[in-house]
């Protein structure tokens, strides 16, 4: 829960000022204690957008941590009702770095360094915009140290209004001609 | 015959038997020099060392761990020598406040965008100056960082607790 709670706090910690203005508010609305006001139901929304699939790329320096994050992925997915498609494992890449061992000549002397990075995809398959989003901020919010996610999402559209009527006819004529 | 003629013949004339065919290379100089990571062993055996200090560096995702987690090095990474050159003044600045107090080495985990700092702590002090310590490197840190820092530490009595051997 601290974590959650660092994260709306961002980078400002609490100044004097701020430190009273909290103690000496009382009972306030919630807008007005600085919480996020409850969507008001009665307002009309933009329609929610549908994912066919949803791809997260996941990479890190270390496979066992990978792999308990994907099994943790699968398990929140099962909780939450979305569908997984395939988990794939792509190629591992290592870069590897010969540099000089010495800060001055000794050339014939060197060190190799090696960064190892590996992959995992998982695919979830059929999403609405607000469950991709809960998905999402959930499993971000858990994302161990040393693992970086990169979603690729995958909207289904309607037919854009230009393409989905036919051109004027007069139009179509003269370019004919 | 079960044994191999060479070696029977070798064996009655009590000479050496002939080695299997290999040709084996030098993967490292004759006599290694490398010294990295490495602490020299005293006479009177009482320098101690940490299991971190005790494995050199070559038993690296072997027997020992890192000290510090973030993504800036994985493929495509990105900001990696502010990552690099943040650590090495958040391991100063922790170095110089806690004032020998430290006896592991300070581990700095990156998630999201706050920085998370452990390490084990003697308790050598008040409980109080702790925590006034712990609340000072957070503020000044996260002041300077741009980010949210959390310490976690974890105490212990006396020095020996961290002290894997001597040598």
């Amino acid at each position: 829960m601290s974590r959650i709670r660092l994260i709306q706090l961002g980078s400002s910690c609490l100044s004097k000022a701020n430190f009273q203005n909290i103690c000496s508010s009382g009972f306030k609305a919630p807008a007005a204690r600085g919480l996020q006001v409850p969507a008001d139901p009665t307002r009309r929304q933009r329609p929610d957008l549908l994912y066919s699939r949803l791809e997260l790329e996941l990479r890190a320096h270390d496979p066992a941590v990978l792999d308990s994050y994907v099994t943790f992925l699968q398990q929140a997915a099962r909780h939450l009702g979305v569908t997984t498609g395939k988990l794939w494992e792509p190629p591992r890449h290592y870069q590897r770095l010969s540099l000089l061992k010495s800060v001055h000549i000794f050339a014939k002397h060197k060190v190799q360094y090696e960064a190892r990075t590996y992959f995992r995809v998982l695919e979830l398959l059929r999403l609405t915009g607000s469950t991709a989003d809960t998905y999402l901020e959930y499993t971000q919010r858990m994302l161990p140290e040393g693992i970086a996610m990169k979603v690729s999402r995958h909207a289904r559209e309607s037919l854009p209004e230009h393409l989905s009527q036919r051109p004027d006819q007069s139009e179509s004529d003269g370019k004919s001609a | 015959m079960d044994v191999e003629p060479d070696r029977l013949i070798a064996s009655v004339l009590r000479i050496a038997p002939p080695e299997p065919p290999c040709r084996p290379i030098h993967l490292t100089a004759a006599c290694s020099k490398v010294s990295s990571g490495r602490y020299k062993v005293t006479r009177s055996k009482n320098k101690p060392l940490t299991y971190e200090q005790a494995n050199p560096p070559h038993y690296l995702f072997v027997r020992k761990g890192f000290n510090s987690f973030n993504t800036s090095n994985l493929k495509d990474g990105v900001r990696p020598s502010e990552s690099a050159m943040e650590d090495m003044f958040i391991r100063k600045f922790i170095s110089g406040t806690w004032h020998n107090m430290f006896l592991s080495e300070v581990i700095i985990k990156r998630q999201l965008n706050m920085i998370r700092i452990s390490g084990i702590v003697v308790r050598n002090i008040l409980p109080r100056k702790m925590y006034f310590l712990i609340g000072y490197t957070e503020e000044m840190l996260t002041n300077w960082l741009q980010c949210p820092v959390k310490l976690e530490l974890q105490t212990t009595d006396s020095r020996e607790d961290v002290v894997f051997k001597y040598i």
